[in-house]
């Protein structure tokens, strides 16, 4: 029986026929575990932990190398697991001899911060027998002198503030968002934190914020852990359809990570968690109502209702999160079911409020939302392109990440030439690698315009099975052989297929011209190391000029980040929404054909 | 003559929509026998567009395309094949999409694969409740059913589909087959189904073998 070892956050996986441990296995496949011991069990660097699936009994030595709360958490030592079922491991930074990071940087245009939450340091006269106002009378006599009368105090903060005023002799920070007063701190220098998060599919990105200059202080990419749900949206909302009480769990789950990775960027610069006094989070509509434990079965079936489309602003406490206590969560509102507010936001950091360009924004990532502008209006689709362009479904695919093949050339003898990132053994191929090699094997006319594999051609070699593949890189010391079957090929073409049809039918639907397109913004970490001319040359984008093309990273956390800090952000978002007009590709009259056509190159 | 059913096979196998239209019309204006243009051309052409298909040397696009073809040229000649009553297979074929799920693609290629063969065939369209399932098969009493769904979320409807059907006594003479993208063998077993098709041909050459062969 035949098992399957998956590795995250890089995204490789290893098939296996016999049991091993999860250091070989990683070594299998190429990925540099820490081990200082060499595999020993002695040194305690190579932990690695469960998402989903499980190791042997764990034995005294490990246990004393790990402690109890790291056995808590699912951790164990790659050297000492023995595997023998398809699990799911998760690599901590730390663990590996390589950097890895997820790309979340994003994008966005210079803005003034206009933060909701504010700092207001008062002195109160202390309470006397001729002065016998209430602790709340005595603040608001004061504030009123600041403009600060309409201020509401709600019970969590009467029952703190209080106490902090007597043991800072009067003198306080009062922390506001303009609507209540959420808590206090002891006089002196305070500048509030933010905290923005964009929930993906299979990203989670934070960032910390300063409130006050708008600055990013630290920002974290984790995998999503509700990935053991399944993989993409639909699987998750299948679970939930089979057992209801599962939407609590994926709830639990991703306030978990937010609130580790929140304390981990905190205390990395000394500051403490609670000093979050703002908090605004953006996803896809099915993350959006998972998180926010809105019912999310009507998402699971056409027509895709969501359950609001209005703003929310909840109290970050009542959802679990360990920030500010009273502090609330802005979450934009979604647009559609299968457009949520992470799109919202890439509009927003992408600048479609702004003047009317005739322009294009594609968000690249298991579902691809894309965003045609045109005079007054805005319109949205959203398409299941899937996790090829990331590397998922693909038999060496991996995250863009070191070891990963980022550029491929093919000259006209069919030799490549790749380009690894960060070092010079290869591990894998990453989406913009399998863009490459593609483009390059049609252009050197080793695959045919219908996509197939020149079966008479030297350079195409057969698995045992009879089927055709391409070799990207042969097998060395330390590296596996890196192939290109024409399956992994077919995933990439109707990824892209399911794009340029979105594409194609908006063009149809505004009846604009390609080539009266000004500018194309492309976002997702994919779209970042994508080469615009080969996106062009496999007919991914249509036929525009490159200098057109920009890419902009992670947009949508680059938006949640705008809105975060700035009142104004927040008002101009939801204008936009407004002015979002959603449309449902599997209806379009003649879809099949579009997709066909994009499929083609 | 013999050209033209060539060049109607030829355009429906390229996926040549307008051309293939046109020359149904022109061998209709030509008293060419209605039985014919439909095998020795249309049928034809689809045929060897599935054989290639299966042989990797066409891709889902080519095939959209030449099923897109087909479903025209077949509609120029329906009427003239309706009033010669030209019996084919004599199997009839209900198939639709589960409700809320608006996937027509996978249907429409099972369509044009079993209707080129022979079969009946009955399209309920997507989004199909289950009383319109029920409905359906007590109308026309097919010798099979073909039930579709293209996500995760909607395909459990299977069961509930296929238990209604038990429950009304209308499964005696009537298969059940499913498919769609995200289901496999282990999920029609476990949904009741009689079989499970998981593309277009392999669904065809089922239903051939659940109907007992070519010519029933």
């Amino acid at each position: 029986m035949s098992f399957i070892i998956e590795f995250e956050p890089l995204g490789i996986h290893l098939i296996c026929e016999a049991p091993l441990t999860l250091l070989d296995a990683a070594r299998q496949v190429g990925i540099h575990l820490r081990s200082e011991c060499g595999g020993k069990g002695t040194c305690g660097k190579c932990r690695v932990r469960f998402i989903s699936g499980k190791g042997n009994q764990i034995k005294s030595d490990e246990k004393i190398l790990l402690g109890e709360s790291q056995i808590k958490g699912g951790y164990r030592l790659a050297c000492r697991t023995l595997v023998n079922r398809t699990a799911q491991i998760y690599l901590p930074p730390d663990s590996l001899l390589e950097k890895q990071i997820f790309q979340i940087e994003g994008k966005y245009a210079e803005f003034q911060p206009r933060p909701a939450v504010q700092v207001q340091a008062v002195e109160l006269t202390p309470p006397s027998f001729s002065d016998l106002r209430s602790d709340l009378k005595r603040l608001s006599d004061t504030t009123r002198q600041f403009g600060l009368h309409e201020i509401q105090s709600g019970l969590g903060f009467i029952q703190h503030f209080g106490e902090q005023l007597r043991r800072s002799k009067w003198r306080v920070n009062l922390i506001h968002n303009q609507r209540e007063w959420l808590y206090t701190f002891p006089p002196g220098d305070f500048h509030p934190l933010g905290l923005a998060v964009d929930v993906g599919s299979t990203k989670l990105a934070c960032y910390l914020m300063n409130l006050e200059d708008g600055t990013t202080l630290a920002a974290r990419g984790e995998i999503n852990p509700q990935i053991v749900y399944g993989e993409d949206i639909m699987s998750r909302l299948s679970v939930i359809l089979k057992n209801p009480d599962h939407a609590k769990e994926l709830q639990k789950l991703v306030i978990h990570s937010i609130n580790e990775a929140a304390q981990s960027m905190c205390q990395s610069l000394h500051r403490n968690i609670q000093e979050i006094a703002d908090v605004c989070l953006v996803g896809n509509t099915a993350m959006h109502h998972f998180f926010l434990g809105l019912p999310s079965q009507p998402l699971a079936v056409s027509p895709f209702i969501p359950a609001t489309n209005s703003s929310l602003y909840p109290r970050a406490a009542d959802l679990g999160l360990q920030v500010m206590p009273n502090a609330r969560v802005y979450c934009p509102p979604p647009i559609a079911g299968f457009v949520g507010s992470d799109h919202l936001a890439f509009l927003l950091a992408a600048g479609f409020d702004g003047n009317q360009h005739k322009r294009l924004g594609i968000d690249i990532g298991t579902n691809t939302e894309i965003a045609l502008q045109h005079n007054q209006r805005i319109v949205s689709v959203s398409t299941a392109s899937g996790p090829a362009f990331e590397g998922a479904h693909i038999r060496y695919g991996m995250r863009a990440a070191p070891g990963a093949i980022e550029h491929v050339s093919i000259d006209e003898n069919g030799k490549p030439t790749c380009q690894v990132i960060g070092q010079s053994t290869a591990i894998g191929i990453c989406g913009s690698g399998i863009l490459d090699a593609i483009a390059e094997l049609h252009r050197v006319g080793l695959l045919n315009s219908r996509g197939r594999l020149d079966k008479n051609h030297p350079a195409i070699k057969f698995d045992p099975e009879g089927k055709p593949f391409y070799e990207l890189m042969p097998a060395g010391d330390s590296q596996p052989r890196i192939t290109l079957t024409q399956h992994d090929i077919d995933q990439v073409l109707l990824a892209k297929g399911a794009i340029r049809a979105g594409i194609e039918i908006l063009l149809d639907y505004l009846k604009i011209n390609v080539k009266q397109i000004e500018e194309v913004i492309v976002a997702g970490a994919f779209g970042s190391y994508m080469n615009p001319e080969q996106a062009i040359q496999i007919g991914l984008l249509p036929d525009i000029s490159i200098e057109k093309v920009h890419a902009v990273g992670n947009a949508a956390g680059a938006g949640a980040r705008m809105m975060l800090v700035s009142t104004e952000m927040r008002h101009r978002a939801l204008a936009l929404a407004d002015n979002i007009e959603y449309l449902e590709l599997t209806i379009y009259p003649d879809f099949p054909l579009f997709f066909a056509r994009g499929i083609q190159f | 003559m013999h050209e033209l059913y060539q060049e109607i096979s030829k355009a429906v196998l390229e996926g040549d929509e307008t051309k293939a239209t046109q020359l149904v019309k022109d061998a209709l204006g030509a008293k060419l026998p209605s039985l014919d243009i439909l095998q020795k051309g249309v049928v034809e052409g689809i045929n060897i567009a599935g054989e290639k298909w299966q042989k990797n040397e066409y891709f889902l696009p080519d095939v959209i395309m030449a099923a897109e073809a087909f479903k025209a040229a077949l509609r120029i000649l329906d009427p003239q094949l309706k009033r010669e009553k030209v019996g084919r297979l004599n199997k009839k074929l209900v198939i639709g999409v589960v409700e809320g799920d608006m996937h027509e693609l996978g249907k429409s290629l099972v369509i044009a694969m079993t209707s080129a063969a022979g079969f009946d065939v009955i399209d309920l369209g997507v989004n199909v409740s289950i009383p319109k399932w029920v409905e359906a098969v007590k109308i026309h009493q097919p010798d099979i059913v073909g039930i579709g769904a293209y996500m995760t979320t909607t395909m459990l409807q299977m069961k509930d589909i296929i238990a209604e059907l038990q429950k009304q006594g209308l499964r005696q003479h009537t298969k059940v087959i499913v498919g769609g993208v995200s289901t496999t063998q282990q999920f029609a077993d476990e949904m009741g189904a009689d079989a499970w098709g998981h593309d277009a041909i392999h669904a065809l050459q089922i239903m051939m073998k659940l109907t007992g062969g070519k010519n029933g």
